[in-house]
């Protein structure tokens, strides 16, 4: 994806939901997308596949996959790509599967469409899929309905759909978000071992750091709409260089953090997009705003191998022992 | 699902048992003496009391009600005072005519409202929208008595195409041809009702998730739609369309006489304005039957549209 401008008209003028996103994903690679509600996680995944909702349009920038820019597709090519070679599970499955349908049958038409198949084969396909997302007794819960499963279950015959055409690539959003936590790690777990087994790549959009460092290789963090700072995972954790980033992980909960105070959240909320600050969006909840954020350009530069950051006063020499820690510095 | 259907046939019973305890209620809250009433004050005392025999006015009410009862059990109300037939048959080859109208009505009001409430919804506040309801305003706000009549002037006496009024029962094209201009009469003011319904309904469905994952699946839209959206934006046009139609049942008087169609709502207002009881009685048990059974149908029309709906029994 290059330069990915996504954008919605308003009384207030045009608001950018994504603001010159950039990133690849490699085949059997996984990229997330990290960053708080609102930061254009979402609308990247949607523009991908050309389904931003009205009256958002792509803008500018291109999205090549696997050589064709897919922003440039026909309708009837779109469609193929959509579900076929591009496969998409959503956040909430109880949501995303339609509720009058048997959920083998929102399978099969997958199959019927993307592959063309029969219905004989498409419903033994299909079984065969529900057992392969680890569903018991495939052949009985084929012939259930959505309202008549678990969660979980539910995610699982999500997933068994947006892989039955076998896409190459499969974007998750926020996959486990809306169930247990105990189920969330199985349907991690699956996600992993289908990448493994198709060598399809994934976009993962998450809010769980745990869930990125386990089943992630690259971590792209957002905000306002702008990737902020992209790097390796273990870069990434080692190494966070934009004030956000740091800000977003000293936001997590570690056991060993003895005192509650050491668990610090976001200070502030998330900008409105038409109310964005100029200069860098995330300058007035930063720790270290100084002079001039105000008017710093929104580009990456490299801080590291693989590693980029949209932050111009974070320079390869502060990294390590000289990074700015903003738990010590004053808001 | 048997289960769900036992437990609405439970539900209807004690509708039925009001229904009949009404109809018969009739006769006996009428004011006055209906013998009296339907005959006239120059009526013999003979003649008073031979009509008090037939009707069962001779004998105490409880009598009285066991005897309608039976009657209504094997559908049989006695003779019609006015046209000296029994009075299941009157009502009988009344109401194959009506029946045929209303089902002809809806058909063309499905098939005019479904398409518009579709374009509306998926053109929400643009110029299609805007126009599918000012006109379904139009339409609606019309009275259909004068609608019918613009309808007959144009088609039947400009065009020629179709009979003016009356019921020609020569073969099932005449009684096509003669039912069509009422049926779209009744057809064009139901359409705004429904059309309006389901394009509320569907704006709402096109707001759900699985709407959305089944375009990103690579789904036509007309798949998405026809499919995904639709089905689940019937329930509530099911429920309107099955009160109308109960409705229309006896309130398609005026649009059966402006056409001259024979149906049950000419029978009624003759009925009534004839004092002939028995006819009207049975009238009242047969419409409150068949409002019952289009609920049932109703009901079983939404456990087929949404399996979620069979759950609500247990």
């Amino acid at each position: 994806m290059e330069d990915l401008h996504t954008g919605f008209p308003t009384l207030e003028g045009l608001l950018l939901a994504t603001n010159g996103v950039s990133f690849t994903v490699e085949r059997g690679a996984t990229l997330a997308l990290v960053g708080e509600s609102g930061s254009g996680k979402s609308m990247t995944c949607r523009s991908i596949i050309g389904l931003v909702p009205k009256p958002g349009e792509v803008i500018d920038g291109r999205v090549v996959f696997n050589g064709r820019d897919l922003l440039g597709l026909r309708r009837a090519e779109l469609r193929k790509v959509r579900g076929g070679e591009i496969g998409m599970v959503f956040q909430d499955p109880t949501a995303s599967l339609n509720p009058v349908y048997k959920v083998g049958n929102q399978i099969v038409e997958v199959l019927k469409i993307q592959r063309g198949m029969g219905t004989r084969e498409a419903t033994r396909r299909a079984i065969e899929l529900l057992d392969r997302v680890g569903i018991a007794s495939p052949e009985t819960q084929f012939h259930s309905y959505p309202h008549e499963m678990s969660g979980g279950m539910r995610q699982r015959a999500m997933i068994a759909s947006a892989i039955a055409a076998e896409p190459m690539l499969l974007i998750a959003d926020e996959p486990t978000a809306a169930l247990d936590v105990t189920v969330q790690a199985q349907i991690m777990a699956l996600l992993s071992e289908l990448q493994q087994d198709t060598g399809m790549a994934m976009i993962l959009v998450s809010h769980d750091f745990g869930v990125i460092a386990q089943h992630c290789d690259h971590v792209a963090v957002m905000y306002a709409g702008y990737i902020v700072e992209q790097a390796p995972v273990q870069e990434i954790f080692d190494h966070p260089s934009h004030p956000y980033t740091q800000a977003l992980l000293a936001s997590i909960p570690h056991l060993d953090a003895v005192k509650r105070s050491e668990i610090v959240p976001v200070k502030g909320q998330p900008p409105e997009l038409s109310r964005l600050p100029s200069g860098c969006p995330f300058s007035p909840r930063c720790g270290f705003v100084r002079d001039g954020c105000d008017s710093v350009p929104m580009s990456l530069q490299a801080v590291g191998a693989d590693h980029v950051t949209a932050c111009p006063y974070v320079t390869w020499r502060d990294r390590g022992a000289g990074a700015p820690d903003h738990r010590d510095t004053p808001a | 699902m048997y289960r769900y259907l036992g437990r609405r046939l439970l539900h209807s019973i004690p509708v039925v048992a009001a229904v009949i305890v009404g109809a018969f209620v009739i006769i006996v809250l009428v004011p006055g003496d209906p013998a009296l009433n339907m005959l006239g004050y120059n009526a013999t005392p003979e003649s008073l009391a031979i009509l008090r025999r037939d009707l069962g006015l001779d004998r105490s009410v409880p009598e009285q009600f066991i005897g309608f009862l039976r009657g209504a059990v094997v559908g049989d109300f006695g003779e019609s005072i006015l046209k000296k037939e029994p009075v299941r048959d009157v009502i009988a080859s009344r109401a194959v005519i009506s029946f045929a109208l209303l089902l002809y009505s809806v058909v063309i009001a499905v098939l005019v409202a479904v398409p518009l409430a579709i374009l509306s919804a998926v053109k929400k506040n643009r110029w299609q929208d805007h126009l599918m309801r000012l006109g379904s305003m139009v339409t609606f706000a019309m009275p259909s008595f004068w609608l019918g009549l613009l309808l007959a002037l144009f088609f039947a006496i400009r065009l020629g195409w179709l009979p003016v009024a009356g019921y020609d029962k020569t073969s099932v094209l005449t009684i096509l041809r003669s039912l069509t201009l009422p049926a779209t009469t009744i057809g064009l003011f139901l359409a705004p009702i429904l059309a309006r319904t389901l394009r509320s309904s569907i704006i709402e469905v096109l707001d759900q998730e699985y709407v959305e994952a089944a375009r990103a699946r690579g789904y036509r839209e007309s798949r998405v739609i026809g499919r995904h959206v639709m089905r689940n934006s019937l329930i509530a046009t099911v429920t309107v369309l099955s009160l109308i139609i109960g409705f229309m049942i006896s309130g398609s008087v005026i649009i059966e006489n402006v056409f001259a169609i024979p149906g049950l709502g000419s029978l009624i207002v003759d009925a009534v304005l004839q004092r002939d009881y028995p006819v009207i009685q049975a009238l009242v048990l047969f419409f409150g039957l068949t409002v019952i059974v289009i609920n049932l149908a109703a009901d079983l029309t939404y456990a087929a549209i949404d399996p979620r709906v069979r759950l609500i029994t247990r």
